[in-house]
């Protein structure tokens, strides 16, 4: 690689990549090039230094060492703006980055260098502006959208492929060069969205542009992929052309060797599974439609744990609060204990009524109050039976939370810390405690293990055992496809709003749901798609 | 690690590593292990009673500088009986304010309740009684409709409430003429302001029994924790089953009536009724309040706070007009207290966060 640059240097290339963050390692020695007009698909499931890697590129993150090359020139360690911008690299980031409250038109030409250059170069040319974006909408199939419409009336489809249209437009304006990178860019896409943006990508890769598609999804990635960079632990486990590997090879790639826990798992479940036969269902959902969920239905049985498993925008992540009566415009039954309640009526007060807890997965937004003490926190769901002649027994209260706090391991001074002074480990804990403490019969779990450290993770998951144990039904939703394998009976796996797969017994395992989770087909279809 | 006194040793030594290295210390003693936690208490007493001891400070300062006028019964009598209304006012619009809802509404309620309580009582002769309650009804309806364009339809309550406060100042001009209406019945301001108990007037009282009342809700039911809950974590409550929405509506009618009834009390003070009165309150009742966050339970509105800052102030500005300054003290006075008591708790709780 010449220091010079030029047009024959790779587009992007890194060069021994490496990243902690405090104890964790989240990429060592990542290496990798992406060649003129290659589409490289980068896979690897949660917390395999993907984003850390797309961060690095974007320049949120800075490496600890290697060194990151764009055209021939190395940057060292961190990637600025600027050079973002003059070696040609677009990102469509799963947030989208877009602006709901401006006009389609609008958030093109905030971004992108198409302004028009009119007599009056400091007049907004509103009609002007307008056309050009018609034209260029239309220049990528997309032509539907209207370019005076808000984003924020769009559809999750369109918003995804106006951000893309975006980055594209950005990338595709230089001569030469120019790399697009897409963060799961298919999960709020339809089939035939994406299709058209398959179309878009191969477009792009047959005029010298480079691609790089970070998903989940291999069979998709099929269609338009060249080359498959799997990531595991933060290095690179397989750079190979994907012709080469068949859907089982990508996966265990992904997953890699069967660990303990899912073998002592397996252990359970073959135990559980006849005594379970029996029990009682304890929540029924009958055809749950809402926003994000289309037409689910469930049962679960007091002493089971329901896994939940979903890419992006499956709504696997709304159902635990959907159950729970937290979101608005749902339609069907729920029933909860024989009690049959319309979906569209239930509310977090009738579902805690009826013995149902949901521990939220955003702790502190949705959680604990942050600037409120442990003690307050655990308070707040029992209120009403500490309220005794006409006063809170603040002592009582106080001294049931100590408790709690030792019940639940969480590491604090004492209960009237706050809960900001917490690590978000011991906060975990906190809020487990906050529901469980009162052992209600139906528990919602979202990501309860979401940004905790190994040992807080393993303390968790015995806690929530014990409640389990102890007679109560579990729903838990997890983007970890280990943390599944290793404590649910049974996993639903969504798609798109629906549950398109339901794996049981000896399935539930890691490989099994890394499979359902990426689409691919079990058995030796190398290759199949081409 | 057998006996409960190993065990306080272990909290205590664990404690002090704490300290030494700013990590938060494992748990190691029995929920009743009191000695092994100085530090963050000491300093949480040292913040609450900031302004308490700033209080005694005040009275020691002019006591010395002006022994023979300031340290007079007359004068302190002056002070706590005169403030009472301000107190009332404060308490009121503290309620939203601990849900997480601004109230610049209730100065005019004030205005506007005594205003109509006043006319109903010299021009239509209405029994005092019944004009008081046609106020405080007022008021009531006032709060309703804050509550409802901010809870229902979603608006944001500073917004609102600036607008139907200005609202209320009009009607409260209209229905005056601008002019100030005087000769209320004297039964009112004989009840509120003439007599006395310990040589006090009785309004002071009601607003000690306001603050009370204030401080057992918040501090002593299910329902003002949460309140409390729904000011600072608004989702937290909504998921723990608490119907927010209700209860951020019952905080604004409660902010509306208790505004209507500092108006009632402002009336048997003063004996007259200033159509002005409302702007001269707005800024010393959220001074008040704001100030008083900084102090007792500091980082959060509490009544006994906002009690001590009432009083501050007042104690403050009297002194100072008895050195001669000017009544633009007030002005110069409660202006500089808001802006600092805001600064002082953004700083406290970075400081806390850090």
């Amino acid at each position: 690689m010449a220091a010079s640059g030029g047009a024959d240097a790779p587009p992007l290339a890194v060069a021994g990549l490496s990243k902690r963050f405090g104890a964790v390692v989240a990429l060592r020695d990542v290496s990798f090039e992406v060649g003129h007009g290659e589409v490289v698909a980068l896979l690897g499931k949660n917390g395999s230094g993907k984003s850390t890697l797309i961060k690095i590129l974007a320049g949120y993150h800075e490496a600890d060492a290697g060194e990151v090359w764009l055209e021939g020139v190395d940057l060292g360690r961190s990637v600025g703006p600027a050079q973002v911008r003059e070696h040609g690299l677009g990102f469509v980031h799963q947030d989208l980055a877009l602006f709901g409250g401006l006009s389609v038109a609008e958030n093109m030409l905030a971004a992108s260098r198409v302004l028009p250059t009119g007599s009056d170069r400091y007049r907004v040319q509103r009609r002007a502006e307008a056309t050009l974006v018609a034209d260029l909408l239309h220049r990528y199939g997309v032509g539907t959208i209207d370019p005076q419409a808000k984003v924020a009336n769009l559809t999750a489809g369109e918003r995804a492929l106006i951000a893309i249209v975006r980055a594209a437009e950005a990338v595709s304006d230089r001569r030469y060069g120019g790399v697009l990178v897409l963060d799961e860019p298919t999960a709020f896409l339809g089939r035939r969205e994406t299709a058209r943006l398959f179309e878009l990508l191969a477009q792009l890769a047959a005029s010298g542009k480079s691609v790089v598609l970070v998903t989940h999804n291999v069979r998709e990635v099929r269609e338009v992929a060249d080359r498959v960079v799997i990531l595991r632990d933060g290095a690179v486990v397989a750079d190979e052309p994907l012709g080469s590997l068949s859907d089982d090879e990508v996966v265990s790639h992904i997953v890699g060797g069967v660990n303990e826990p899912a073998a002592r798992a397996a252990a359970r479940r073959a135990t559980a599974t006849a005594r379970q036969a029996r029990a009682e269902v304890v929540l029924e959902a009958a055809r749950l439609t809402g926003p994000g969920v289309a037409d689910v239905s469930l049962e679960l049985r007091s002493g089971e744990v329901l896994g939940v498993a979903g890419l992006v925008g499956s709504g696997a992540d709304v159902l635990p609060r959907a159950l729970f009566g937290a979101c608005d415009g749902f339609r069907g039954t729920v029933t909860i204990g024989g009690e049959s309640c319309p979906a569209r009526s239930l509310t977090p007060r009738r579902a805690i009524d009826a013995g149902v807890a949901l521990v939220p997965g955003d702790r502190l937004g949705e959680g604990l109050a942050a600037g409120l003490t442990l003690a307050e926190n655990l308070s707040l769901p029992v209120l009403a039976t500490f309220f005794d002649k006409l006063r809170l027994r603040l002592r009582k209260l106080a001294r049931r939370a100590e408790n709690l706090c030792t019940e639940f391991e969480v590491k604090t001074e004492d209960a009237g810390a706050l809960v900001s002074q917490l690590s978000g480990g011991n906060q975990q804990k906190v809020l487990v405690a906050k529901w469980m403490a009162e052992h209600p019969a139906v528990l919602l779990l979202d990501e309860p293990t979401q940004g905790v450290d190994v040992g807080a993770r393993e303390s968790l998951y015995e806690l929530i055992g014990r409640g389990i144990a102890g007679g109560a039904a579990v729903l838990w939703h997890s983007s970890d496809m280990e943390e599944l394998a290793a404590t649910c009976d049974r996993v639903l796996v969504m798609s798109g709003g629906s549950v398109v797969a339901e794996l049981g017994g000896e399935d539930v395992n890691e490989v099994a749901l890394q499979r359902a989770l990426t689409g691919a087909r079990s058995g030796g279809d190398r290759g199949a798609e081409e | 690690m057998k006996g409960l006194g190993v065990k306080d040793d272990a909290v205590a030594v664990e404690v002090r590593s704490d300290a030494a290295t700013g990590a938060a210390a494992v748990r190691g003693g029995p929920p009743g292990a009191r000695s092994g936690r100085p530090a963050r208490r000491r300093r949480q007493l040292v913040e609450a009673s900031i302004l308490p001891g700033l209080w005694v400070v005040v009275v020691v300062v002019f006591g010395l500088a002006e022994p023979s006028t300031f340290l007079t019964t007359r004068n302190f009598a002056n002070i706590f009986g005169s403030q009472a209304v301000l107190l009332v006012l404060a308490l009121g619009l503290s309620v939203p304010l601990l849900t997480g809802d601004f109230d610049l509404s209730a100065a005019n309620t004030l205005a506007f309740a005594g205003m109509v309580t006043a006319i109903l009582n010299v021009n239509h002769h209405w029994p005092v009684v019944v004009a008081g309650l046609v106020g405080i009804a007022i008021g009531a309806v006032v709060g309703f409709v804050n509550a409802l364009v901010v809870v229902k339809l979603r608006k944001d309550s500073f917004i609102i409430t600036l607008g139907t406060g200005t609202v209320l100042a009009g009607l409260t001009f209209w229905v005056s003429n601008s002019l100030t209406i005087t000769g209320v019945s004297h039964g009112l301001t004989a009840w509120v302001f003439s007599n006395t108990f310990l040589g006090i007037p009785l309004e002071f009282w009601y607003g000690l029994a306001a603050t009370l009342v204030v401080l057992y809700v918040v501090g002593l039911t299910p329902l003002g924790r949460r309140m409390l809950f729904v000011g600072q974590a608004r989702e937290v409550a909504r998921l723990t089953g608490v119907r927010t929405d209700r209860v951020r509506m019952g905080s604004l009618v409660v902010s509306g009536v208790v505004g209507a009834l500092a108006g009632v009390l402002y009336l048997g003070t003063t004996g007259a009724a200033d159509p002005s009165s409302g702007t001269a309150f707005l800024l010393p009742a959220f001074a008040a309040v704001f100030l008083g966050s900084t102090s007792i339970q500091p980082g959060r509105f509490n009544p006994l706070g906002t009690f001590v800052a009432v009083y501050f102030l007042s104690t403050g500005i009297a002194g100072l007009e008895l050195l001669g300054a000017q009544s633009y003290i007030q002005q110069l006075f409660y202006g500089a207290a808001l802006v600092l008591a805001v600064s002082v708790s953004a700083i406290g709780k970075r400081r806390a966060s850090a």
